[in-house]
């Protein structure tokens, strides 16, 4: 019995390592198809993104909305659901933070900060909660709702900035600036760094503590390993998955808050590049682990951040990013199907 | 000449002998019964004719000739057809679809063709079903005659059904006998698996009774009786246990008139009205499939009722032992510890000031390990690395906790070892000598009657008796449990 259970602690972490290291081997293959040395553009990637001051603000920037929204994910995927809804409940947080920076004026940075960041978490919890009511009380599947409340939030959010919510004589579609006591802080002076990071990982501890040692978090797990345990034992199954979507939601809805609070100050019609759909891989790279997203995503940022550097210095197009990106989630689908079917094997006696 | 005979069947899994030396020969056109209880061997024996599973020892004759069935499809070769009490059909498909699936060999589908030749096979044998039908809306008595014309359309000569009126209303009960009598009659063969003696003397022309894995008896069912076939299927020596004597305090359970519905909104159970005090174990007998487990999960309250009352004395919390540890009672992912405590994980100990306190968790498992004999390297061991008997333990310890009044336990040794049946028996009387009140549903006769201090027979939805535990008789309850009535 012993072997078996030390294999289940080591794997966790040995599996998403492999799958990147693997991503990283395939991916210099590409690199040297495009006839550049892939030692070089590796170096150029990662030293930019991690060990120069601007590139590393640039890092952490770009990680943010990742982690954040990765966060969401991973709450959900704990219940057994499937949050494809990042990039709407971002789009919908950012609204949420734009409308209370625009309208809601003369307030201390002190108040000023946490209203609107509290109105970017409601706006997306509402966008989570529409998924997670359909799935608990009418049983429509959350992976098809959640993925077409993504195109509803991006136009609606799309319609404001082309219309009321335009600042007058824009050149393109974007809101006025919002109130200066409701930006969040640099905190690497000269970098785009700001404090949206520190957010995000006061969130991922929260989390950590949440599914980790409170009688919550014990609640959601049950629900995702066994639903009919959880309904025996007297948990209301609906209800969990109610509050784990809006939860799920209200992370990714603070990713937007950050973009618009942090970085841009205004709503752009473009409020998020995929973060959404990125948190995704994040997740599921990461097996629950809230640690593993945190690590996870400063990888994933750190590849955006130092890609157009290596495509300046290396020659390497940034579509080889994008390219390790996906390897590096085909590399964990296959290892989680190995993984399902080495179990199968050692349970069949 | 015989079309089927088999000759000295032997089947071991393990020490455990499914099928020793089993030996029988059907004649064409003859409807033979397979009877037995539950565990008999009858399952394991269909599975070896059907080609699923290969016997360690003996021979089967097809019309005389010497056949090894290597696998379902050398068995279908064979004219062999087996129509599996779960059906094997695909919703979304239509009748026509469903049965040419899998040996359609055509390059042209040409459905039109194949269901003019399924409505020709269904008219001739009385089959009637409409072959442009979506099988999803279909009752289940159609959807069985689309799996008997599945088999009839692969030239099968040998029917074998397993336990196929356990799904069936009455009515498509008769309707069911009327047709495989006229397939009977057609020259088809026919193995019935059943545990309804009614239905085996109404149906069948002989009958082979098996307990534990060997042939008790053949005969034909014009020289037996129902009460003869019942005592043959469950004769055993009893089961002993050392039990007190009963002292009923209070009553805890008072049930009125109850009526449960199943998945499909029929009621699985109907007009059962019992009372039930402190000290005492109600046992309900039947055979698997009768409402028991409805009953069950209304008396826990996680089934809405549909008619009538439950009264629990002073709302007491039930300890409930459900049916399945694994897909229920039990969160295989979880550690001894956290399973320990799914009911209970919002209260003090486990959590105080908004967080779960892993210190009480765990001394909590150490001490239900030591007390219920849980044996496992530490309270942290995943329950799915346990055996079947420590994980039920490990359930016992949560549900027995804080000494419920009424508890009610669902089939709690099924797949247990001699061991671990003997601690959940002696685990629960001695529940009932403290005082508490219990619910004991079981397929196994021999517990059931060595438990109960009264028995309640579980047949179709209702209770059709409950007997004194002291006087009843094997062959009375099995009897009951059966369908007969008592004269």
């Amino acid at each position: 019995m012993n072997p078996i259970v030390e294999e289940k602690i080591k794997l966790p972490f040995l599996s998403p390592l492999i799958a990147i290291v693997s991503a990283l081997l395939v991916g210099a293959g590409l690199i040297l198809l495009a006839g550049a040395n892939p030692i070089a553009a590796y170096t150029a990637l990662f030293q930019e993104s991690l060990s120069t001051y601007f590139g590393f603000g640039n890092t952490l920037t770009k990680m943010t909305p990742l982690l954040l929204t990765g966060l969401g994910v991973l709450v959900a995927l704990r219940a057994g659901q499937f949050n494809i809804g990042g990039e709407g409940q971002i789009y919908l947080g950012a609204l949420g933070s734009t409308l209370v920076g625009l309208y809601v004026q003369g307030l201390p940075a002190l108040i000023h900060v946490p209203i609107a960041l509290l109105a970017g978490f409601l706006f997306g919890a509402v966008w989570g909660l529409i998924p997670g009511y359909l799935k608990a009380v009418r049983g429509v599947n959350e992976v098809i709702t959640t993925l077409l409340l993504n195109y509803i939030a991006i136009n609606f959010v799309s319609y404001l900035v082309q219309n009321p919510l335009q600042q007058p004589g824009a050149p393109s579609p974007y809101s006025p600036l919002i109130a200066k006591s409701a930006q969040l802080p640099i905190i690497l002076p000269g970098s785009l760094a700001h404090a949206g990071i520190l957010l995000a990982l006061i969130a991922a501890g929260v989390v950590w503590v949440l599914l980790g040692r409170s009688p919550l978090g014990y609640q959601i797990t049950t629900v995702g390993l066994n639903p009919i345990a959880a309904r025996y034992s007297g948990i209301s199954v609906e209800r969990t998955i109610m509050l784990v979507m809006a939860l799920a939601g209200g992370l990714a809805g603070l990713a937007g808050s950050a973009e618009v609070m942090g970085l841009k100050y205004r709503l752009f019609e473009q409020v998020s590049s995929g973060y959404g759909f990125d948190a995704l891989a994040i997740a599921f790279l990461s097996r629950g682990s809230v640690l593993g997203v945190v690590l996870t995503s400063l990888f994933f940022a750190a590849l955006r951040s130092g890609a157009n550097v290596m495509q300046r210095s290396a020659g390497v197009p940034v579509t080889v990013v994008y390219a390790i990106q996906g390897l590096t989630v085909l590399f964990i689908a296959m290892s989680l199907a190995w993984e399902q079917r080495s179990e199968e094997r050692s349970t069949v006696k | 000449m015989t079309y089927l005979r088999l000759e000295k069947i032997t089947k071991r899994f393990g020490s455990f002998v499914a099928n020793n030396n089993i030996s029988l020969s059907i004649e064409p056109g003859e409807v033979h019964a397979i009877l037995g209880e539950n565990g008999a061997g009858k399952t394991t024996l269909m599975n070896i004719i059907s080609g699923l599973i290969q016997p360690d020892a003996g021979e089967i004759y097809i019309q005389e000739n010497l056949v090894k069935i290597t696998s379902p499809n050398e068995a279908i070769k064979l004219g062999i057809g087996m129509i599996h009490q779960h059906f094997m059909l695909v919703p979304q498909l239509t009748v026509t679809e469903n049965i040419i699936l899998g040996i359609d060999k055509d390059w042209r589908l040409n459905l039109r063709q194949k269901q003019q030749e399924i409505a020709a096979l269904s008219q001739a044998y009385g089959l009637e079903v409409d072959p442009t039908a979506k099988v999803g809306n279909l009752p289940v008595g159609a959807q069985q005659r689309v799996e008997i014309l599945k088999v009839l359309y692969r030239k099968a000569h040998l029917l074998i059904l397993d336990e196929p009126t356990a799904v069936l209303t009455p009515p498509e009960v008769r309707s069911l006998i009327v047709i495989l009598r006229q397939l009977a009659a057609a020259g088809r063969t026919i193995i019935f698996i059943s545990h309804k003696l009614d239905e085996v003397i109404n149906l069948c022309d002989t009958v082979t009774v098996l307990r534990r894995g060997e042939v008790v008896a053949s005969t034909t069912t014009v020289n037996t009786t129902s009460r003869q076939l019942a005592e043959l299927m469950v004769g055993r020596e009893s089961l002993q246990l050392h039990k007190s004597l009963v002292k009923p305090g209070e009553i805890v359970l008072s049930v009125q008139g109850l009526e449960v519905a199943d998945e499909r909104g029929l009621a699985a159970v109907r007009n059962v009205s019992f009372q039930l005090r402190s000290g005492e174990i109600l046992g309900v007998a039947g055979v698997d499939g009768n409402g028991q487990r409805e009953l069950a999960d209304a008396l826990a309250r996680l089934r809405i009722i549909k008619q009538g009352k439950i009264e629990l004395h002073r709302n007491t919390r039930v300890g409930y032992i459900p049916e399945d540890r694994q897909k229920m009672g039990l969160v295989l992912q979880y550690s001894i510890a956290q399973n320990l405590i799914l009911k209970a994980f919002k209260k003090v100990p486990f959590c105080r000031r908004f967080f779960l306190q892993k210190d009480a968790i765990a001394s909590n498992a150490k001490v239900a390990m030591q007390e219920f004999d849980i044996r496992a390297m530490g309270e942290d061991v995943k329950v799915s690395y346990l055996s079947g008997g420590n994980q039920q333990k490990v359930v016992l310890a949560r549900e027995l906790a804080g000494e419920p009044l009424l508890i009610v336990a669902m089939q709690p040794t099924r797949g247990l070892d001699v061991g671990a049946t003997e601690a959940v028996h002696s685990r629960l009387l001695a529940q009932r000598d403290r005082g508490a009140a219990i619910v004991y549903i079981s397929t196994e006769l021999d517990e059931v009657m060595a438990m109960s201090d009264r028995i309640a027979v579980m047949y179709e939805g209702e209770f059709v008796d409950i007997l004194d535990g002291l006087t009843a008789t094997l062959e009375e309850v099995g009897l009951l449990m059966a369908g007969g009535r008592r004269e």
